[in-house]
């Protein structure tokens, strides 16, 4: 025995060898594996909240002494647009009591009405390419407990899509951000009878923060700008989350078929808070 | 080496992994251009190995990669793949070339961030099956302008971890020129 483990390379080989397994074992979607990440989760949990709100409140402060003259020029325009603003309240107010009126109407329901939803503060962000998940500080002691058929909608506080629960152990989850390569999302452009889309992230699009459009149905009209939701297929994204905007589109030359970029709205670089989708047991 | 010396090893590579990994995973993403940002513990590994040979790397490696899937990975293993061969690379590439000065350092943790970035990317691109950009597209989104970026900002950080390496790190000062290159000759034998 002593012999083999001074035989280095047999060594490596041998650890590259339980290394691989265990990577083909977590790829796995609810594999056991992610509960090795539990212990050194909850450890780190008040480490790395102490550590977060440091850095947190220093770059706070680095940032509003810098952008103090940003934020006086900010402040005259945003008096000019409460006024506009203003305008535009008294007018949707009217539009709501319409709302309120059709809803009422025709029986439909609250947005997320059929999900419970769990808070959770941004913990971890990426560990560069290849390591771009997420942590959160909500996991299987608040009900989420990713499976092979389970998994869970993120959004933000403006109820945006974020991506979706990767994985989750006792404390904590990883969430699979839009932009990440694995991240695919059936969409709709935000206009009455328009089709549906695919989005889904992109190895070289994610360096620029930006998402591919593709799907697109040859007759649909498309154009830059456009607004892209959840469609409500596939059954994990309830319909109507928004998803962000068209940012260009490629007409598909060599019949490749029409594809375009997406901007998502979410911020991923500022994101501290998120917010989980539980559907509620019919 | 002497209990008294594999302890302060230990006890530096603990606080130095757990420091760098939380440091690395609380920067804001894409801190520098809106591009990218120091891989800290990749940086850590390497030195690890140039300085104290490719066992030393590879264990470095190792833990660095372990707290790297823990935190942001995907699947488990794949970090520690990555950083267990960086770790082995560093301390195994151009033993007889360089001598273990400042400059040697800066030069190893270009060239093994950069064979470990292209590879990651690479292995990206491999997995990802029907990819929706040219070669050209590619070079020019990520070569020209994600790639040197990152490796500037790797070789950069690379400054004071090495000199805290070198000056405050798991060796007394004094043995460091010296065990440096018996450990590296002997470790791998």
């Amino acid at each position: 025995m002593r012999g083999f483990f001074s035989n280095k390379v047999l060594l490596l080989v041998l650890v590259t060898l339980v290394l691989v397994t265990t990577v083909l074992f977590s790829s796995l979607p609810g594999s056991p594996l992610y509960e090795l990440t539990t212990p050194v989760s909850a450890a780190f949990q008040p480490v790395q909240k102490v550590f977060r709100t440091s850095w947190d409140s220093v770059s706070g402060l680095a940032k509003s002494i810098f952008d103090a003259e940003a934020v006086r020029r900010e402040n005259e325009q945003l008096k000019l647009q409460i006024a506009s603003l203003q305008n535009d309240v008294q007018r949707l107010e009217e539009n709501g009591r319409r709302w309120d009126e059709l809803k009422a109407a025709f029986q439909i329901k609250e947005t997320f009405s059929d999900y419970t939803i769990v808070g959770s503060q941004v913990m971890t962000r990426s560990a560069g390419p290849w390591f771009d998940l997420f942590r959160v500080d909500a996991g299987e002691r608040d009900g989420i407990s990713v499976t092979d058929t389970t998994s869970y909608p993120v959004v933000d506080s403006s109820m945006r899509l974020v991506g979706r629960v990767y994985s989750s152990d006792l404390v904590s989850s990883k969430i699979l951000p839009l932009l990440h390569q694995g991240s695919v999302v059936d969409a709709r452009i935000d206009r009455p009878g328009e089709y549906g889309a695919r989005v889904r992230g992109d190895l070289l699009l994610r360096e620029q923060g930006l998402c591919l459009v593709d799907r697109i149905p040859a007759d649909a009209t498309l154009e830059v700008g456009d607004s892209l939701l959840t469609s409500g297929d596939g059954g994990l994204y309830p319909a109507g989350i928004p998803i962000g905007t068209i940012v260009s589109i490629d007409e598909g030359k060599n019949g490749t078929g029409r594809t375009a970029t997406l901007k998502p709205y979410v911020d991923f670089d500022t994101l501290a808070y998120v917010f989980v989708l539980k559907a509620k047991p019919t | 080496m002497k209990a008294s010396q594999t302890t302060r090893a230990v006890l530096f590579y603990i606080g130095a992994v757990l420091v760098l990994g939380i440091l690395q995973v609380t920067i804001p993403d894409r801190t520098a251009g809106d591009l990218a940002k120091p891989d800290f513990l990749l940086v850590l590994a390497i030195l690890a190995g140039f300085l104290y040979g490719p066992v030393e790397g590879a264990v470095v490696g190792l833990a660095t990669g372990f707290f790297r899937d823990a935190f942001a990975g995907g699947t488990v293993g794949v970090g520690m793949l990555v950083g267990l061969y960086a770790g082995l690379l560093s301390g195994l590439l151009f033993q007889r070339l360089f001598r273990k000065g400042f400059f040697a350092a800066l030069l190893q943790v270009l060239i093994v961030a950069a064979v470990t970035a292209l590879l990651v990317e690479g292995g990206g691109i491999l997995f990802e099956g029907a990819v929706s950009f040219t070669p050209e597209e590619w070079a020019r989104a990520f070569l020209f302008r994600v790639f040197p970026l990152q490796m500037a900002l790797d070789v950069g950080s690379a400054v004071p971890l090495f000199l805290l390496m070198r000056y405050a790190g798991p060796r007394k000062r004094r043995t460091n020129r010296v065990t440096a290159q018996e450990a590296a000759a002997e470790a791998w034998r």
